[in-house]
This record gives structure tokens, sequence and C-alpha cells, in this order.
């Protein structure tokens, strides 16, 4: 029988050596990831901390790191009880500690100087891709995205064509460069194929599609530089660049994101807030009407609270639409004046 | 209004790269001096009159903390860029700070200067952080004079050399720190004040006292980046350092990288690390290992074992490393636990400690100042030298210092003193003392907190009545039964028998959660005292006394809101339904145990109350049997009760604490509704509900009581907690104590039940060992269990009643209210204790007794007794102090047992011995209670 101690010796041996060893028995359901279990070798039992993880094809323990080779048969006899599981309290301290970062200072300030209830910067410019039907440069803080819309024009794959309606699409992209050090998975990926669906479903619910019967409108949208809240950026912009456009529409749909961390709620999240990992309400707002056409949200909240941080939203959406009200009637002054009129 | 300007910032994390942030100047942020005349003065912290305001650099904030929470120093203006840095070094600082800034009774008003348009400063080329950071606090400071004007002195405070010469030279007024508190002309000020250690000193040199020893005396601490690779590879063991509280000299550090724990011996290998500090441990060549002798009592010159209570649980009990023989019966190959020494630390748990100054003669003529060592209360803790000017005032005084530093040249660590309780020996004090020691919340309730009461006085209201989710159940003939003179009475019982022979049992718990509402002042500051705390001769409230005592205590013939749980029971005492309901009681009878165990004891009284007394006797003895059939443990404790003289809070008595049928009564309903609540919380909010949970103890745990019971012939089975329960009624030895020290012997190897959140644990583990449920959680003490409250809650939302508090969706801030409310029931106990033990000092000193002691323990220069009559331990030595290891006595560890070389006398464990108990003083002000054989 191996003594607890030699067999630790030999863990740690191993550990230098880096392989692994398929598990041929496992519970999976109460073994979690560095749980410590009971674990038979040869013929001795042993408590050994084993760090489990989990192929597409196989299961695999790291026992301290590693252990064993084709011979040493490892058998899990179950997770141990007692003293185990400290790996798993020290993640969860991890994850407290971000919790209680502070994001909003006791003087009212966010990490990057605004108060809670305050927007980033927005900037917005149409017209930035001249080939395009319509397009527009939307910015909120560091977040700048690029969109340009093509149509209405005939439907490219007629299998699509809808006879009482124009076909919206919309293709969601991130530029390679947009988060810095990273590069992007390219296009396609899950995240951007949901993000495309929610913009066209809220850009679809706007524009008067009955209009224009058989035929389709493209928009793309591009990140050029992230820094949260690209979906209402991208949003934004394809407002403005279906303004352009002069495609018909029933509002102009602006979106907002707000979310309740230090439990504030606060508006318009930049990435290091929203990677916090709380809450965060997306709303698309049609100002007009005083309808809501879009509304996400990540994490959880009760719903009183909830409401508040989605009327924050509302307000948010509110805001942004006087300022693209403003942007707007600018341009036609412009246009106006290169007209001469 | 939102003036904005973005630009780049570069961080840099683990690895390089550029990060790029917004930061947003603004033209809104305040100056906080009501004298001001540009700034919006609403919010404004500092006071009208200030002829001087401060402004603190980063090193003071980080060192001078005790001076600054001294109100002599007021007016502070605390830039943020000085906050951050102070959170990026030491949060426990941080948080004090804060603190400051938040109380309304102080003047300290934080500016946020990395956001005010005019004191942002942008970090120039070839400029470190740090000299960044400090030409923004003099920009700050320059700004303060100009903006206020000649109206205030602006006075910037460091004690930084290079910063301080700058800022004169940049026409701002600046000091140190020391010659700031000389220039207030308070000398016991000057106490605070911490002496630097570094370089940056600007102070008068620090003559050294000791010159011979000036030598190296600990090995230096490895760098962190040593530290860290070291870890990586294996060659360091990473853990935090807990000190045997019986042992200051011998330490564990718990390591995951090994599984089991690494034993430091001795202040050399702990290399300056505290109790509780994270550090990083290199084992010892195996060689070094420590061998595992049988330890003496004592083991080193000053240190020495103190008469104390018995322990309760392991959790308590002196920490004794257990060789586990092999099976082989060859004790050489089995190696012992590894040892190892501590390279570095990685985080510090240095805080504030009590204890009084060792005695010394007064130095003389050094110019009022004297260096002095303080002894802590808490064993675990090294002495600490400081620096101080009231000598004579502190000598016999029960003083708080803090740790400041621990160069390795010195044997002890520096602090300075932080204030004083009181005379050593004074009641008051001690009792103070125990409460500072387990960190105990005895101030009183904030205005905050009260305003969240009821109008008193308080009566229940038609509008109760009328609730449709409360019943109606006051024409039940309801009692209840509670330890005399209880004035918190947070449960009542009724019983009712029903035509169908069947019995209706109800238990009713005061309503707290009626009255306290959560996210409310008041229940944020219950849930932070987490119990209330009971000492010998006071209480602790949880809540304020007029819900502790009034509004929500069940007392007699007044109605009172309560939260009932209703069962339906078979004269076999089988539940066929349970019910409930939030309802209106009203109280027949508040009964001490003495009178409902007198009641049912006399056969002539007939009146239904005792009827429903014998009743529920008769049901919960039955509930009892199965329940210690199905392995519930019943254990022994030592509990001891005082007898308090009225006027002088002196003890007149002690007793064991007696435990009467009515306890068990009452004890086994409390348990039935407790598990009933918790079948019904965990079935609604099976990821969310509070348990309370008791692990099985290992069997390495259990070795002790093994031992023990092997040495005088006994075998205990203890592979389940039923074959335990079985083996412990088996044990039966020719006196009629003997039974009952095993099982005082068994409770104190077992470890304390703990509060949980059921989402962190898989439903095995849910298990409660000693009373063999598998599910528990706390409901019946509201009143003085927040636990409880938290369970209120849960029921109600399961009920439908109310809605579940938005906090329960929040795991991991469950799991800290369940850590919290551990560590608080925890410091409740071990100040019970300490308050006992103290009591039991007074009580003696007056009382030198005879009686008569068991054995318990072995030790190589004597052994350890145990005095059941009143409830305490310590050790007797056979060999005098001065002469160790005489050679004379020898340990037999087989046997347990001390032998005189001759043969002449001998002691084995659980041997009856007389001992007489005395108060002696061996030094002056510091009595202890000395055993000695008769």
């Amino acid at each position: 029988m191996l003594s607890l101690f030699s067999l630790r010796k030999e863990t740690q041996r191993r550990l230098r050596r880096k392989n692994r060893v398929a598990l041929h028995h496992w519970s999976a359901s109460k073994i979690t990831t560095g749980s410590k279990l009971i674990i038979n070798i040869l013929k001795g039992t042993a408590i050994v901390k084993a760090t489990i993880c989990q192929s597409s094809l196989h299961s695999f323990a790291f026992v301290g790191g590693l252990l064993a080779s084709s011979q040493n048969q490892l058998e899990i006899l179950g997770p141990s009880l007692g003293r185990g599981a400290r790996p798993y309290i020290n993640s969860k301290q991890r994850w407290r500690n971000r919790i209680e970062m502070e994001f909003v200072s006791p003087e009212g300030l966010r990490l990057d100087g605004r108060r809670p209830m305050e927007m980033r910067q927005i900037r917005a410019e149409i017209g930035a891709v001249a080939k395009a039907d319509g397009s527009a440069v939307f910015e909120m803080g560091n977040t700048k995205v690029i969109a340009a819309v093509y149509g209405p024009r005939e439907v490219q794959n007629r299998t699509q064509q809808i006879n009482d309606q124009a076909l919206v699409r919309c293709e969601y992209s991130m530029a390679n460069f947009s988060t810095g050090d990273r590069m992007r998975k390219p296009k396609g990926d899950r995240r951007s194929t949901e993000i495309s669906l929610v913009i066209r479903q809220t850009m679809e619910a706007c524009i008067l599609t009955h209009l224009m019967p058989r035929s389709q409108i493209d928009i793309f949208v591009q990140v050029l530089q992230a820094d949260g809240g690209t979906r209402s950026a991208c949003i934004n912009a394809a407002t403005l660049a279906l303004a352009d456009a002069g495609i018909p529409m029933r509002d102009l749909v602006t979106s907002c994101s707000s979310g309740y961390l230090n439990s504030t709620p606060l508006l318009d999240l930049n990435y290091v807030e929203d990677s916090a990992g709380g809450p965060d309400v997306t709303v698309g707002f049609l100002p007009k009407l005083d309808k809501v056409t879009l509304l996400q949200m990540d994490s959880k909240l009760p719903i009183d609270i909830f409401e508040n941080v989605m009327q924050l939203a509302i307000e948010g959406c509110k805001a942004i639409a006087n300022y693209i009200r403003e942007i707007m009637l600018e341009n036609t002054k412009q246009l106006e004046y290169r007209r001469g009129i | 209004m939102l003036h904005s300007k973005t630009f780049v910032k570069k961080t840099r994390g683990g690895k390089v790269n550029k990060q790029v942030r917004e930061h947003y100047l603004r033209d809104d942020i305040y100056c906080g001096a009501p004298i001001c005349k540009l700034c919006d003065s609403s919010a404004a912290r500092l006071s009208p009159s200030a002829s001087t305001i401060l402004l603190l650099d980063t090193n003071v904030v980080l060192n001078q903390i005790d001076l600054l929470e001294n109100p002599a120093i007021d007016d502070v203006v605390m830039l943020s860029v000085v906050l951050d840095e102070v959170k990026n070094k030491n949060m426990g600082v941080y948080n004090r700070v804060r603190a400051l800034c938040s109380n309304s009774l102080r003047r300290f008003f934080v500016f946020a200067n990395e956001h005010h348009k005019d004191t942002f400063v942008k970090e120039m080329a070839k400029e470190s952080k740090n000299d960044r950071n400090d030409r923004a606090i003099r920009v700050a400071a320059q700004w303060y004079q100009s903006h206020l004007g000649g109206a205030a002195r602006v006075l910037l405070i460091t004690n930084d050399k290079e910063n301080k010469r700058k800022a004169i030279a940049e026409g701002i007024s600046a000091e140190t720190i020391e010659s700031y508190v000389k220039s207030l002309d308070r000398p016991d000020l000057l106490d605070l004040v911490v002496q630097p250690s570094s370089e940056d000193v600007e102070m008068e040199e620090v003559e050294d006292l000791r010159p011979s020893k000036r030598k190296v005396i600990y090995t230096e601490h490895k760098p962190m980046s040593e530290i860290t690779s070291g870890l990586h590879r294996g060659i360091y063991h990473q853990g935090k350092l807990r000190v045997n509280r019986y042992n200051p000299f011998e330490a564990y550090v718990g390591s995951e990288s090994i599984g089991d724990e690494i034993i430091i011996c001795g202040r050399t290998n702990m290399n300056r690390a505290f109790d509780g500090d994270v550090v990083a441990v290199e084992l010892l060549p195996q060689d070094q290992w420590h061998e595992e002798k049988s330890l003496s009592i004592a083991d080193e010159e000053d240190e020495e074992e103190d008469v104390h209570l018995v322990p309760s649980s392991a959790d308590d009990a002196p920490r004794t490393t257990n060789l586990v023989q092999g099976s082989s019966g060859d004790t050489n190959a089995v190696s012992s636990r590894p040892s190892g020494r501590v390279v570095g630390i990685i985080k510090r748990n240095w805080h504030s400690y009590c204890g009084s100054l060792e005695p010394m003669p007064m130095p003389a003529g050094s110019g009022g100042t004297a260096h002095a060592l303080f002894v802590s209360k808490d064993r675990r803790i090294p002495k600490i030298r400081i620096h101080t000017r009231q000598l004579e005032n502190l000598l016999d005084k029960r003083i708080i210092v803090a740790v400041d530093s621990w160069d390795r040249l010195s044997r002890y660590p520096s602090g300075h003193y932080v204030r004083t309780i009181g005379e050593i020996g004074d009641r008051d004090t001690e009792s103070e003392v125990v409460l500072i020691e387990n960190d105990i919340n005895s101030r009183p309730f904030s205005s905050q907190v009260l305003a969240c009461l009821p109008p008193l006085p308080w009566s229940v209201s038609s509008e109760d009545l009328a609730n449709p989710i409360r019943q109606d159940l006051r024409d039940l003939r309801v009692f209840s039964v509670d330890p005399p003179g209880c004035k918190d009475i947070d449960d009542a019982l009724h019983c009712t028998a029903l035509p169908s022979r069947n019995f209706e049992v109800g238990v009713h718990i005061a309503d707290v959660t009626n009255f306290v509402h959560p996210g409310s002042p008041l229940d944020d500051e219950a849930s932070q005292r987490g119990t209330s705390v009971y000492l010998v001769e006071r209480r602790i409230d949880m809540l304020p006394k007029p819900l502790t005592e009034d509004i929500c205590s069940l007392r007699s013939d007044v109605e009172r809101l309560a939260f009932s749980v209703i069962w339906e029971l078979t004269p076999e005492a089988d539940i066929i339904s349970t019910r409930y309901t939030k309802s209106v009681i009203k109280s027949c009878a508040a009964l001490s145990y003495i009178e409902a165990q007198a009641r049912m004891d006399d056969s002539r009284l007939m009146d239904p109350l005792t009827t429903d007394l014998r009743n529920m006797n008769v049901l919960a003895k039955k509930m009892r049997s199965r329940r210690i059939e199905r392995g519930a443990l019943t254990l022994a404790s030592a509990e001891v009760k005082f007898q308090i003289d009225t006027e002088t809070h002196d003890p007149l008595d002690i007793g064991m604490y007696q435990i009467r049928e009515a306890n068990q009564m009452v004890e086994e309903f409390m348990l039935a509704a407790n598990v009933s609540v918790a079948d019904k919380i965990l079935k609604h909010f099976s990821l969310c509900s509070l348990l309370r949970r008791h692990p099985s103890p290992t069997r390495e745990m259990l070795e002790p009581l093994l031992r023990t019971a092997a040495a005088v012939g006994l075998n205990l089975d203890v592979s389940s907690s039923k074959a335990l329960v079985e083996s412990l009624d088996r044990a039966v030895g020719d006196d009629p104590y003997f039974n009952k020290l095993i099982r005082i012997l068994a409770t104190r190897c077992m470890t304390q039940a703990v509060y949980f959140c059921s989402g962190d644990l898989s439903p095995p583990e849910y298990h409660h060992y000693g009373l063999a449920a598998p599910l528990y959680t706390h409901f019946t003490s509201p009143i003085r269990r927040y636990a409880d409250v938290i369970v209120h809650r849960l029921l109600a939302a399961s009920l439908g009643i109310y809605k579940l508090p938005s906090i329960f969706q929040d795991r991991p801030q469950l799991t800290s209210i369940a850590d919290n409310l551990n560590y608080r029931h925890r410091n409740a106990q071990m100040a019970s204790r300490a308050s006992v033990e103290l009591h039991t000092l007074i009580y003696f000193k007056k009382r030198p007794t005879d009686t008569e002691a068991r054995v318990v323990k072995i030790r190589s220069n004597g052994f350890i007794v145990f005095v059941p009559k009143y409830g305490i331990e310590g050790p007797v030595y056979l060999t005098a102090r001065s002469e160790k290891g005489g050679g004379e006595w020898f340990v037999d560890e087989q046997q347990q047992k001390i032998k005189k070389m001759d043969g002449s006398a001998s002691y084995s464990v659980l041997q009856t011995v007389r001992i007489h108990m005395e108060v002696v003083e061996p030094q002056p002000n510091r009595p202890k209670l000395q055993l000695t054989l008769t």
C-alpha cells in the first residue's frame, strides 16, 4: 500500500513530467473542476487533490497536476468530504472581490469620472461611406462604429424575396483591430450572428417595409473600436445611416444600455463596467411613439430595481434621439447649403 | 455640466498591453469648505471656522491611520489619488479611512482631484507613477491654497523628504506629521505617531537602546518575484499561517499544494510571520522534521499554559499533533508531518491588539520617552516593542497597540500605542477587552437604527388582526418555557389534544421580520452583529432593546405577533401534517424550566396547562428516543452557571448548569420545528436557503479520544455517529461520572456546526452529524440570531407571504452573510467563555479551594486536569519550571501514564486527583489561577 506521503512524493515527481490519464469510471455530477477526490491508485486508496477537466471525448483527471502512466488506473470513488473544496472557495472569493469592486465611489463618481446618470460623450457623423446609399459613424466614448446601408434595391437571392414587404438584412462585424490586444474570431461567430439578428429585428420594427415590397435593404455595421455598449452604438449608427439613405421609418429608433453596480443604476456602461458581470440592460426605443422595441439583459435583477434600470436606459435613448435629430438637422442644413438654397 | 475631455491612459496588467480608458474631467467638483464663495457648499464637510486645512500624503495615511482616527485630527481633505494609492497598498487601512470620511462626526472631505479639471496632472515623460502622484498631491494643495485665498491655511502633511522639499519650493506650506503633532501641543498624541522605519525619515534619529543586540536574528524575506516563481516551481508552498493557540512557538500552514498542514516550529522558522498572515513556506529537509514527542505543557521560557474553560468543541481545543501510528507498529518508519520555515510573507494580517505592558522599572532620565514591551492577551501574538512618553500611565492599564514593522534585526516587532481601555484587573476593563478581542460591537445602536423601530408603546393593531396572512390563534393555550429571568422570549408552545386522539402541537416564534425589514439600517446592523452575545454579567443585543424585550418578546398575557409551525402528531409522535403560518398569539404563562418541571412532577396538579405540559413531555420523549436511535449524539458539555451579586456584580456561586426534562422537552420541539422549516425552505429555494450543517469528524480528529479510551481499556467504535452513540452508551465505568467525562472528551473532538448557503454544497454535505438529521437550520430564535431572521424571510417567501428580498438572488453575498454569521457566532461563544473565565478568576480570588479533578491529558512535565465542579481545565506541574526536564518523571505514551522514575507515584489518564485551586499573582496585576496537587 502506498502511504499517503510517498504518494505525494510520487505526485510531485509526476507533476514535473506532465502526463495525464483518462478516467475509467466517473460520476460526473458531483465532481467539479478542482474538487478533491478519493482516488483508487493501484490497490491502495488515498486522498489526493485532483483537478478535473473534461475534453469533448474523454474526461481527464489531473492529480496534483498529473498522475500516472497508463498502468496506474484511476478510479474515482467519490468526492472527498470534509476538508475538500478549498479551491472552490478560493474561486468564489475571487468572484466576490470582483463584485465588491468599487465602480461608484462614495462621492458618486464612476471610474471614468462620470456620475451614475451620465452618458459618455457621443458624436455622430453622416455620410462616411460615399458609395453606400446611406452611412454614418457613431461614437459613444471610445466605442466607435460605422454603418452603411444599401437599398432599397432588387433582391439578390430571388428565393428570399417577400412579396408584400421589403427584406431587411443586417451584418454585424467587429474590426480585428477594434479591441486592441486580441484578434477576433472570423465573422459568423455566435456572438456576431446574435447581434446581427438583434439589430435586424430592431431596425425591421421601425422601417416601413410594406412600402417597399420585393426589395432588399442591407445594413452593414462594423465596430471600429470597442469599449462596451457596441450593440447600442450599432443600432444608433444604423438608424442614422437608414435616415441618410432616405428609407421610410416610423420613428428614429435609438438604443442605450444601463446597468446596476454597487447598488446604483448606471447609464451607458463602458467596457470595465460591462465586464464586472453585473446586470446589463440594453433597450431599443422609439421616442416619438414612446415604445420599446428591444430589451435585453444579462445577469438578473429583482423586478422593481429592473424597472428603474430600464427607465434609466429609456432616458438615455431619449437623449440620444435628441442628439441624432440635431445631427440630422445640421446635415440637412449642409445639404441645403451645398445646393445653394 | 458635463465638461468632458477624452484622452488615453496606459495601464499595465500582467502582460504589457496598452489600454485606453476614458477619463472625464469635470468642473462640478467642489472644495468642501463652507467658507468658499465659489463652490456649492451644500455637501461641504469641513468646519466653517477651520483655520488650517490638512492635506495628507499617501505615506501619512498608510502609516498613521491610528492617529487620524483620533478626533484631534480634523478638517482633513482626502485626495482621491491618495485614496487610490492606499487602496492598492492596504485594503484594511483604506476601509478605515473610508469609515472616517463617511463618519458625520468627523470633518474629512474627499476631494476627487483626479477628475477635477484644474487639479488633474498628466504623467510626464520619464516620470514614475509615484512622482506623478506626488506631483498631483502638490498641485491639489496649490489649487486649494489659491482657491481659498487667505481664508484658511492649507497645510500639506508628508513624511516624504523629497515631496516636502518640492512643496516648499513651490510655495506650499508642508510639514511632517511629527512636527505637526508637536505643534498641536498634545503629548498623548505623540504616542500614536508611528516611527518611520524606512529611509523616508525626517525625524530625529531614534537612538538604539540595545546596541549589543544589533545583529541579524531573522533571515531576510525573499523578494516577491522569487516567491512567485518558487510557488510555480513547487519549491515554496503558500498558505495561511495559524499559530497554535496554546503554544505560540508552533504554527501550521495549511497548504493546498501539499494537501496537508506544514508545521512551523519556533520563532526563527516563523520568521516574523503573524497569525493569519498568508505566507510562503519552504519545506525543511526530512531529517529536520519535527519529531513528535508528547509536548510538554509549557515550551519556552516565559510561556505557560493557563487555566481555562473546558473547550466545547474541537475548534476551541488546544491543537495537539497526533502521531498516526502505523498499523505494523513500526513507529520509526512512519514519518512525522512535514516541517517547514517561512521564506516570505505574501499578505500581512496585522491589526491592533489588546494587552498590557510588561512590567519594567521606570527608565531614568530618557527625556520622557521610553521603550516598553507590550504583551498581548492573545497568546499567539509575540511581544511588541512600543515607544511611549507616558509609561507611568500605561503600566497598569489595558491598552491597544498596533504593529508597524518587524525589522529582521530586532527580536520583537515594533508598534505604537493606540488607546487605553482601563485598569488591569478591573472587571469592566477586562470585559471590554473580551469584547474587543472578539470583535464584538457593543456600541449603542445608532439613531438611524432606532428610527426603524415602531412607535412605543406598541400593541397588536386591528390591521394586523385583519391581515389575511395572519391567523388568529389568541384562543389557544400558548405558553413559553425559558431559563429563569429570560426577557427575550422568542419561542412559545401549545399542545391540544384532538378528538382523533392525535395531538396538535404548535411552536410559535416571535415574528421579528415583521419589524426588521430587509435593507433597512436596522437589518444591516443586525446582520453585522449576527448574534446576541451573552456575557456573565450582561447581554449585548443584536436588536435594540424595545424589540428584544418588549415588541418581539412573547411575554405572557399580551398579544404578540408570531410565526407558527403547527403539526398534527400521533400519540406515537409521528408527524401527520405540518402547517406554517403567521399568527397572533396570547401567551398564558411564561414559565421557567424549574417551574415547568415542578408542574409536571407535581402529581396533584391537574389543570389544563399542566396536562399540556405532560402530553408534550411524553411526545418529546418519544421523539427524542427516535432521534437517538437514528444516531443523534447526546454529548455533554461542562457548562457552568454563576450566581451574580446584584449589587457588586461579583460572582457569588458557581455550579454546573443543570439540565432538566423540561429543557429537553422544549429543545426537542425546537429541533423538530427547525427540521420542518429546513425541509420547507429547501424545497422552495434549493439554491439559496440558509442551512446549518455539522461535518462528520474525521478519524484524525477523534484520535485523542480513542487514545484516551484505549488507555482505560475502552473500545470505541467511531465508524458512524450511530456506532459512536452506542459505544458511548456502553462506556460505563465504575464511577458515575466516567460516562459523562468520556462524552465531554468526545464533544471536544467534534468541529462546530456551521451555517452555509445551500447552493454552495451538494445535498449529502448538508448532513448534521450531531443531530443525525439530513437537513437542519435555525428558525427558533430570531431575536438573538440573525440566521433565524433570514430563515423567517425564506419561509415567508415560500408561503407566498412576502417576496424574497433581492439579496437571496446573489449567491456570493449570501455566502458572505453565512460566513459572517459563523464568524460572529464563534466570536460570541469565545467571548462568553472568556467572560466565564474572567468571573471564575474573580470568584477564586477570595476563595482558595480544594476539590476533585480528573486527569485528561498527560504531558512530559505534568498533566492537565479537568475540574468537573467548575468546568475548568488547567495544567498541574509535577516538575517545577526551573528544573526543566528533571528526568524524574517518565511518560508512558501507550498507557497514557506518567510515572516517577523510582515508581513511587504514577498518574494515569482519567484518574481522580485532589487539587488545590488558588489565585496567585506571579507578576503584579497579572493574577492567574494555579492548580497544585494536595
